[in-house]
This record gives structure tokens, C-alpha cells and sequence, in this order.
């Protein structure tokens, strides 16, 4: 009977379990191999490669400065040769120094500039001999190497603050290329200057010179279409809009193919992971998105990167030509995400042609076109706006590049055509230059 | 269901009903919060993606033509009944087959809220189609302006129905989960009640007295742990139990054998207690007394408060005592104890006669004395013959005065003196009195004769005392037999030896037979002072005989004669004789 009762007992204890474990794990789900894989839309770039800065100033000893080609050889060596910078190793190399960012900080050297706030974990990965911890800053948007030796300079242009750091680095390079560029797409810049009716950052070079720069021809690039929409959806259903725009949809997300060819795909799902506040890992998860949905064209960079805590992110990227970003209106990549998901998804790239006719077009120097009656000068004379940076661009238009200056003030980016001072364009930019 | 059995299986079922409902609720909750969830999340993704395509047709003025026509598709896509409506809330693009509402105005809660640029939703029971339905809005946004509502809803019918056939089963397999663990519960339950209900007839076996420890449950655990220790209970019952029976054996016998009588009452005056002796006193039955007994019952104990005297052929003389009845320190009731003071009661009377004839027999002589010694003092000059006579008569009185406080002093002498006694030939005491009395007989004229056989067993005795004994019951019968005989003989049988004395005189009347051995009690006073007797002869004869074993028996019939039988045990025998009564035939015999 003892037995009896001691069975009864453990058979019940084992049912349980059993139970139990059915309850926490589910039921068993025979294991039907994986789902394959999607289209192929090349390889995956490094995240060094895409931390790169967007220009390269050369800066001499009468505050004059070259701006060369990026994405050029000169420009490939000079990042290789800051990527090996590491810590100084005589006594105080180690120590960080920090500083106000004024004018007289550009001496004879070389300036690494970004169009964004570039964090010190994404820095990381170009300056590769660096961990994050130990940058001091959180993020900046500057590096200088004097040639003169002395130490190298972490700037936050937006607050005004630089680090100095004493490091060891082959400044051969830097003061080989500062001798002799061997860059035909260099443009001599100068430091600018106050205006009447606006007012400059520290470290903003203008031409020195109206001169002429060479255009490249350029033509939207070719994605493969159908690859793209498998990518989203397996069996998505198409509608037809009134304007031409084919839309493909399974309900939850969008792939809208416009008439002029540009993509932009939306999700309606709401993301539910973690949200990326790390530069780094947004910028990972942006890459195997991109790869995966239409792939990364060569000679691209970010060239902004929204950072408001607590809303979504954004990014956009440009292609580079002529040393230069190709932007324009809805031109470019951009990838807005929600929480860990992208909730926004548009490409329409234009690209250098490679068979590229290149005509010639006069470009000012911003100044020039601010003390004008342009257009340009009219915007600027209202309100003393303030100039916190200025970069050279081409803007695609009607299907061809026009050299511009893209001007941060404030929150905006005006886009200003080098030649003429036109407007073409302006361009809110929510948190974040 | 006043087994513990069947109340385990209830508490079991409840509290698994409990559980069941517990977790249905939760678990139904749960699933329909799920199902709700996805519902919603799915019109949710719909709505933000339609909003995401529709925003373009917002510039800001609503492109009907062309939301109609991505509503159109999108509605296909989804299957789902969508509008479009403005920034004021009238349809700019309906699902086909709603394309009649175009144009005009909705004015729902959730839309409302969405013109206020805040999504909102509700969920509304739909008469139409007996179905509940959830609404949900979402405003569209172009250039950071409101521009227009996306609004849509959804069925609830397949989450009810999924929700409808989740309770059906959580119910049937709640049902069979009561049914098996009922079932089963009641075999758990059987294993703790089987012990426990051989504990509980082990406590009634004790209650009916059987503290025999003869619990047999194996088990390590508090069932077993209680029946080991009910059986050490019950051992340790066992015990006191027997030591609580010999107690009460003990005062139980104490009470029955106590001469004392015992009743017992409560504070209301019933019968608690009663022992034999005070029911044979006042002749009740004692179990009566104990059923239905009162104080009623016993009147005498009402009427006196000291001395009872009970009525009847016994004549018994009660002392009653009363003491509280104390328990736990409170008066519970009266103890009444009664002594038999009969035999104290009568020999208190008979002190007091004993002294008060003393007084009178020795005032007597003094008196006399007293009276000769004035009646000389007044007349010196009396005759000398007078005188002679009359101090002759004093000196007479003060011989009967010496002789009686003699007899006294030897009464008194035997009673404290204690037992020195030898072997004695009482033949010889027999014969030595003879020799000694045979003058007084021969005056008198009597004839004195002693029979007494050889080989007469001697006794153990005091032989003064013997000779006493004999000299006073042989000069009796010479005193008191005017004419005749007096015939002293022995004989031994049954281990006694029995002294004969008989005379032929004048015999004792019936009545004085049951006094004449009191002290100084005379049949015929006069008679008796005149022959010189004290009348302490025959009660210092009784006492010697009974010093010694015997007594004294005497038949006499008045005018006839009287019988004096001795008998005393022979050396070697210790019995005490009954005195047998001192009626029967009358004979001649006086103190």
C-alpha cells in the first residue's frame, strides 16, 4: 500500500514536470530548416569606412587652406595615416588638455571635418589604435593635426571646446601632402571672415577666389527593382497610384517606385526593440538594412544624423563626386528608424556617369555672394544669422550638378548656388547639424 | 460530511476551483488581451502605412481623386473599410462600397480626437450586424500640418468566437480536472483519515476505560509521531488510572468500615455521598440515597445540632459533627459525620451512678460515725456500757468504710495493674478457700461442699486475685443462703476450666440479674449491710475473670438457689469467652 501511494505520488510529480515544462517552453516545433536568403546586393562595407570625415582642409601658415578631393588618394592617405595615430610616448602623452575652439587654434596642419557630430565610439573605428573610453568628449565634428608636432586637437565646433592630445603619428605624410597635394580637384580656401550682417564660426574657409570647377555628368543609379521588392515582401500586392507611382504593399510596410525612379519605402510597425542612441550600432544596423535592401554603393558617406533623444533617427547619406557630396532635393539615401526598425526608407542616388562629359562652371566664394544682392545675400542680411559651417557640394537638378555651398545656420541648410547665389534649396535639420 | 475524509476532499476541490478560476481569468484575460493586442497592432501598422502613403495627397488640400484611388486598392490590400477624411472630419476617400459617405461628416469620438491631432480608438457593440467593432483613427501629418484623418475598424468577431470556444474548453477541462483530482484527493484523503481514525477509536476505548496502548501506525511523519504518543498516553493513563481505582478502593473502604457514620451534601442539600454505617443507622437504601437523596431524608440531622437520639430498638446516641465540603478552595457542600456515643453515653451515666454511690455508701458510715461520735461528745457521762456499744458501732462503720475502700482500691488495682501471671492450681485455691470458709459455713449451719476431681489442668493466673475471685462468689452464697448447701466443684472440658458454685438460697429476682454486677448495686441494701457486703464483691469477681480470660455466669431463680459458673481458659489457650446472658433460669446469687 506504502508503494502504491509512493508511486501514486511520483507519477503525479513527473506529470507535473512534464507539464510544466510544456507550459514554459511550448510545444516541440519540428525544426523545418531556414527560410534562405534574399537577394544579393553586394558586400558589406566596414563601419571604418564609413567614419570617415567628409572633408579634409589643408591649412597654411597665412590661414589659407586647401580643400582636397575626398575619397581621392591624398585624402586615402591622410585618414590611413590618422588611423594610426596612438598615444604620445614621451611623458604626457596620455594627458588631455582641454581648450577653446577660436580662429587662431588652425595653424599649419591638417583639418578632418564632418558634417555631423561624430561620436567618440564611431570614431573608434577610424582611429582604430583608440578605445571609446578613452576619448574624453562625446562627440565632436573636428580633428586637427598641426604639422608643427604639437598635439593633436579634438574639436566640438558647436560648443567651442578642443581637446589636445600629444600623440605619435607619421607627420611625414601630413607635411608631404601639405607640400605638394597632388590633388587636380583642390580648391585654395580661406579662413572666412565676419560679414556686416551675419556673423562666422572659428574654422569656416570660403574660397579664396572665384574660379572654376569642373562638373561632373551624373545619372540616377540603376537598382534592380524587383530584387529590391523581394526584399521587403515575399507575395506583395501592387497599387496602381493616380500620379504613375507603383506601389507595392503587404500591409504592413510600403515600397513606393516613383516615376523618376526613386524608392521610398515605409513601415507602418511599430518598432518594439531597444532604440539606438549608439552611433555605432545605428549605424551597423543601417548598413545591413541598406545591404540588404538595394546595397551600398561605393563612394558614399553620411552627411547627417539627427540625434533627439527619445523620436526617431535619421540618417542620409550622399554619394561623392569630384571630391564632393551629390545632394538635391529627396536625393541621396535616407533612413529614418523607430525604435530598432526602419520606419522610413528612401534612395534616389544619383551617380557619377562613368563615361562623364564634364562641363565647367564658375564658382564665388559664399562672401561674395552675401555682400551681392542675391538671393543668398537678401537670406543671410535677415536677423545677423550666424554661419557654424560651409561646405562645397553639388546639387542635382533637372539632371545635372550644380556646384553649391551648403550653409549651416541655425537649424537650416541653405543650399546656394556657387555661381549665381540662387537658393536651391532649404533644408530643416531636427537635432543635430 | 463530518469526516475529516470528506472535508479534505472539499477544502481540495475548493481550493482547485479556486485555482482553476484563478487562472481561467487570468489566462482568458491574458489570451483575449493577446488576441486584442495583435488585433489592434495589425488596424494599427494599416492605418500609420496608409497615413505614410495618403500624406503626399495632403497638399494641404485633400487630392480626392487621388486618395480615393490608393483607398481603393489599399482597402483590397488590407481588407479593411477605411476613410480618408479632411482636416475637419468629412470623407475625402472611402472603401469601395462606401464611396456614399464621401463628402460627408463623422463625428465619432475617436475622430474628434484625431482632428485634435491625437490617435484615439473605441470599440462599439454594431446592432446591424450583432458584432462588436474596433475604431481607430490616426491623424496625417504633411509639412508638420494636420492635413487629415485615416480612419478605420475592424471586426471583433473571430477574437469573441475564439474567446467563446476558449471558455468552452478551460470549463470541460476544469470540469474533468475536478472530477480526476476529486477522485484522487479522495484516495489522499482516505490516507490521512484511516490513521486518524483509528486514533479516535483508540480515545474512545479510552474513554470507556480501555487505556491498552494499541495504536499501530507506521508512519514517519506527525500521524505517526501522534499515535506513538497517544499510545505513550495511554500507557501513562493506564498507570494513573490504576493508582486513582486504589485510592478510591482505599477511601471507599475506609468509609465502609468506618464506624463513624458519613453523609455527604451539596449546597442544595442533595446526596452526594453516604457510607454504609449511617444508612443502617437511619435505615435507608444507599443507592436511593445516592440517587435521589436529600437532607430531607434525615430529619434528626435538622432537628439536633449536637446529640441525636434515634428512635427505635436500638437506641443509638449520635454525635453529629458538620464541616464545610471544600473544593478548589469553595464551599461545594456540608460533610456530616456521625459518631456513635451509645456505649460513652452509658458509661458516662454509669460514672456518675458509680460516684454518687460511692458518696452515699461512704457519707452512710460517717454519718453513723458522726452521729454515735456528737451523741458521746454531747453526753460524756453516758453509761459505759452505752458508750462501749455505741463506740463498738463506730468502730464497726469504720471497719465496712476500710473494707469498702479495699474492695474499691483492688477494683482500681486490677484495672491499671498489669498481667503477671504464672501457672496456678486453682484445685489448690479451691481447697485453701474451703479450709477457710468451712467456719463461717458451719456456723451458719450450712453444708460446704467441694467436689473437685485430680487431675484438674492448672491455669496460667494471679493467684491473689484467683483466690479473691472464688473467696468472694463461695462467701456469697454462704452470706445469702440462710439454710442448706453450698457445693463448690470444677471440671474441665473444651480446653476451659469452669468453677461450679451453687447454693440454695435465696435466689437473685429476674430483674436485678442484669445489674448485679454494677458497682455497689445491692439487691436487698438492708440485707446486705447487715451481712457486712460493700457491694463491689461480684463486680471485682467479674473482673478478675475477665482479667483472666473468663467470666462470670449466673442462673438463679429467687427463693430456689442460685448458680455461679466460672469458666477460665487452661494454661496454653488464649480465648476470650462471650459472656452469655445473665438471664435464663433464676438463681440465688447477690453482689
Amino acid at each position: 500500500m506504502v508503494r502504491a501511494k509512493a508511486g501514486l505520488l511520483a507519477s503525479l510529480v513527473i506529470c507535473s514536470l512534464v507539464l510544466s515544462v510544456l507550459i514554459i517552453f511550448g510545444q516541440p516545433v519540428p525544426n523545418s530548416g531556414g527560410r534562405g536568403t534574399g537577394p544579393w546586393f553586394g558586400p558589406k562595407p566596414g563601419l571604418h569606412e564609413i567614419s570617415l570625415p567628409g572633408r579634409i582642409y589643408i591649412c597654411s601658415p597665412n590661414q589659407g587652406a586647401i580643400l582636397i578631393e575626398t575619397l581621392s588618394q591624398t585624402y586615402s592617405d591622410l585618414v590611413l595615416t590618422l588611423g594610426q595615430m596612438e598615444y604620445g610616448s614621451e611623458k604626457g602623452g596620455d594627458v588631455w588638455v582641454t581648450g577653446e575652439y577660436t580662429s587662431d587654434s588652425i595653424t599649419p596642419g591638417v583639418l578632418f571635418r564632418y558634417d555631423y557630430q561624430i561620436s567618440r565610439g564611431l570614431l573608434a573605428n577610424w582611429l582604430t589604435m583608440f578605445y571609446e573610453t578613452d576619448f574624453p568628449f562625446a562627440s565632436i565634428d573636428s580633428v586637427f593635426v598641426p604639422l608643427d608636432g604639437g598635439p593633436v586637437k579634438f574639436i566640438n565646433s558647436a560648443t567651442g571646446v578642443l581637446w589636445q592630445l600629444q600623440a605619435d603619428l607619421p607627420l611625414s605624410v601630413f607635411q608631404q601632402a601639405a607640400a605638394e597635394p597632388r590633388n587636380p580637384a583642390a580648391y585654395p580656401m580661406a579662413v572666412m571672415g565676419q560679414g556686416e550682417t551675419y556673423s562666422v564660426a572659428a574654422g569656416i574657409f570660403d574660397l579664396v577666389e572665384a574660379q572654376e570647377i569642373a562638373v561632373p555628368a551624373c545619372q540616377l543609379e540603376e537598382v534592380r527593382i524587383e530584387d529590391i521588392i523581394h526584399s521587403f515582401f515575399l507575395n506583395p500586392s501592387i497599387i496602381l497610384e493616380a500620379d504613375g507611382t507603383e506601389t507595392y504593399t503587404d500591409g504592413f510596410g510600403a515600397l513606393r517606385i516613383f516615376p523618376s525612379g526613386a524608392l521610398e519605402y515605409t513601415s507602418g510597425r511599430q518598432g518594439q526593440g531597444a532604440v539606438f542612441w549608439d552611433q555605432p550600432q545605428l549605424m551597423q544596423a543601417t548598413i545591413d538594412f541598406l545591404v540588404a535592401h538595394g546595397g551600398w554603393p561605393g563612394n558614399m558617406l553620411p552627411v547627417y544624423l539627427s540625434n533627439r533623444p527619445g523620436e526617431s533617427v535619421s540618417l542620409e547619406f550622399c554619394s561623392f563626386s569630384k571630391g564632393l557630396p551629390i545632394t538635391g532635393e529627396n536625393v541621396g539615401i535616407a533612413v529614418e528608424f523607430q525604435q530598432d526598425q526602419v520606419s522610413d526608407y528612401q534612395r534616389h542616388l544619383a551617380l557619377a556617369a562613368e563615361e562623364a562629359v564634364e562641363i565647367y562652371a564658375e564658382i564665388k566664394p559664399l562672401a561674395w555672394h552675401l555682400a551681392s544682392d542675391s538671393q543668398a545675400g537678401q537670406f543671410f542680411a535677415e536677423g545677423n544669422k550666424h554661419i557654424s559651417d560651409l561646405a562645397l557640394a553639388f546639387y542635382w537638378q533637372q539632371d545635372r550638378l550644380i556646384p553649391v555651398w551648403r550653409v549651416w545656420t541655425g537649424n537650416q541648410v541653405v543650399h546656394v548656388a556657387a555661381s549665381d547665389g540662387r537658393i536651391l534649396q532649404i533644408k530643416i535639420q531636427l537635432g543635430g547639424q | 460530511m463530518k469526516s475529516i475524509q470528506w472535508k479534505l476532499v472539499l477544502v481540495y476541490i475548493l481550493l482547485l476551483l479556486f485555482a482553476l478560476e484563478l487562472f481561467g481569468v487570468y489566462m482568458l484575460s491574458s489570451i483575449e488581451n493577446y488576441f486584442m493586442r495583435d488585433l489592434k497592432s495589425g488596424l494599427h501598422n494599416h492605418v500609420q502605412l496608409l497615413a505614410s502613403l495618403a500624406e503626399r495627397y495632403y497638399t494641404p488640400l485633400p487630392d480626392t481623386e487621388g486618395l480615393q484611388q490608393l483607398v481603393g486598392q489599399f482597402s483590397n490590400v488590407v481588407n479593411r473599410e477605411v476613410y480618408l477624411l479632411d482636416k475637419y472630419g468629412k470623407v475625402a476617400a472611402a472603401s469601395p462600397g462606401l464611396e456614399p459617405m464621401i463628402g460627408t461628416e463623422i463625428v465619432q469620438p475617436e475622430v474628434l480626437s484625431a482632428i485634435q491631432g491625437k490617435p484615439a480608438d473605441s470599440i462599439r457593440f454594431d446592432e446591424r450586424f450583432e458584432q462588436r467593432f474596433y475604431y481607430y483613427t490616426q491623424p496625417i501629418y504633411s509639412n508638420n500640418l494636420l492635413t487629415g484623418v485615416v480612419y478605420a475598424s475592424t471586426s471583433l468577431r473571430q477574437v469573441d468566437a475564439a474567446m467563446r470556444q476558449m471558455r468552452t474548453a478551460l470549463l470541460t477541462g476544469a470540469v474533468l480536472a475536478l472530477i480526476l483530482s476529486a477522485f484522487l484527493g479522495l484516495r489522499l484523503a482516505r490516507t490521512l483519515a484511516h490513521p486518524l481514525r483509528k486514533i479516535t477509536s483508540q480515545a474512545e476505548a479510552m474513554k470507556s476505560g480501555d487505556f491498552q496502548p494499541s495504536l499501530d501506525i507506521n508512519a514517519d511523519d506527525e500521524i505517526g509521531r501522534l499515535a506513538e504518543t497517544f499510545n505513550e498516553l495511554a500507557a501513562q493513563l493506564q498507570l494513573s488510572w490504576d493508582e486513582v481505582v486504589q485510592e478510591k478502593d482505599k477511601v471507599e473502604g475506609i468509609l465502609i468500615n468506618l464506624s463513624d457514620g458519613l453523609i455527604v451534601l451539596d449546597h442544595e442539600g442533595r446526596v452526594m455521598h453516604i457510607n454504609a454505617t449511617a444508612c443502617n443507622w437511619f435505615g435507608v437504601n444507599k443507592q436511593k440515597m445516592l440517587d435521589q437523596g436529600t437532607a430531607a431524608d434525615f430529619p434528626q440531622l435538622q432537628e439536633a445540632q449536637g446529640m441525636i437520639y434515634l428512635e427505635g430498638t436500638l437506641g443509638i446516641v449520635l454525635r453529629q459533627q458538620r464541616l464545610p465540603f471544600l473544593q478548589a478552595g469553595k464551599k461545594q457542600g456540608t460533610i456530616v459525620v456521625l459518631s456513635d456515643i451509645t456505649e460513652q453515653n452509658r458509661l458516662d451515666q454509669m460514672r456518675q451512678e458509680f460516684v454518687a454511690n460511692v458518696s452515699h455508701e461512704l457519707r452512710t458510715p460517717l454519718t453513723t460515725i458522726k452521729t454515735y461520735l456528737e451523741t458521746l461528745m454531747e453526753n460524756p457521762n453516758e453509761s459505759p456500757e452505752v458508750q462501749e456499744r455505741f463506740l463498738a458501732v463506730i468502730n464497726s462503720e469504720a471497719d465496712r468504710m476500710v473494707r469498702m475502700i479495699e474492695d474499691l482500691l483492688i477494683l482500681s488495682r486490677n484495672e491499671s495493674r498489669s498481667k503477671q501471671f504464672r501457672l496456678v492450681s486453682v484445685q489448690e485455691i479451691l481447697k485453701d478457700i474451703s479450709k477457710a470458709v468451712s467456719g463461717q459455713a458451719s456456723a451458719k449451719g450450712l453444708d460446704l461442699e467441694v467436689r473437685l476431681p485430680r487431675n484438674l489442668p492448672k491455669i496460667m493466673g494471679d493467684r491473689d486475685q484467683l483466690y479473691r475471685l472464688f473467696l468472694n462468689i463461695i462467701q456469697n452464697a454462704i452470706n445469702y443462703t440462710a439454710a442448706g448447701r453450698v457445693t463448690v466443684s470444677a471440671s474441665s472440658r473444651n480446653k476451659y476450666l469452669e468453677v461450679i458454685v451453687r447454693d440454695t438460697g435465696i435466689g437473685i429476682p429476674a430483674e436485678a440479674l442484669g445489674r448485679i454486677f454494677e458497682r455497689f448495686y445491692r439487691v436487698d441494701k438492708a440485707r446486705s449491710r447487715k451481712a457486712g457486703g460493700t457491694g463491689l464483691g461480684l463486680s471485682i469477681a467479674k473482673q478478675i475473670a475477665e482479667l483472666h480470660g473468663g467470666t462470670v455466669n449466673i442462673f438463679s431463680q429467687e427463693g430456689v438457689g442460685t448458680e455461679v459458673t466460672i469458666p477460665l481458659p487452661v494454661a496454653g489457650t488464649e480465648t476470650r469467652l462471650q459472656s452469655p446472658a445473665t438471664t435464663g433460669r433464676n438463681n440465688n446469687g447477690q453482689s
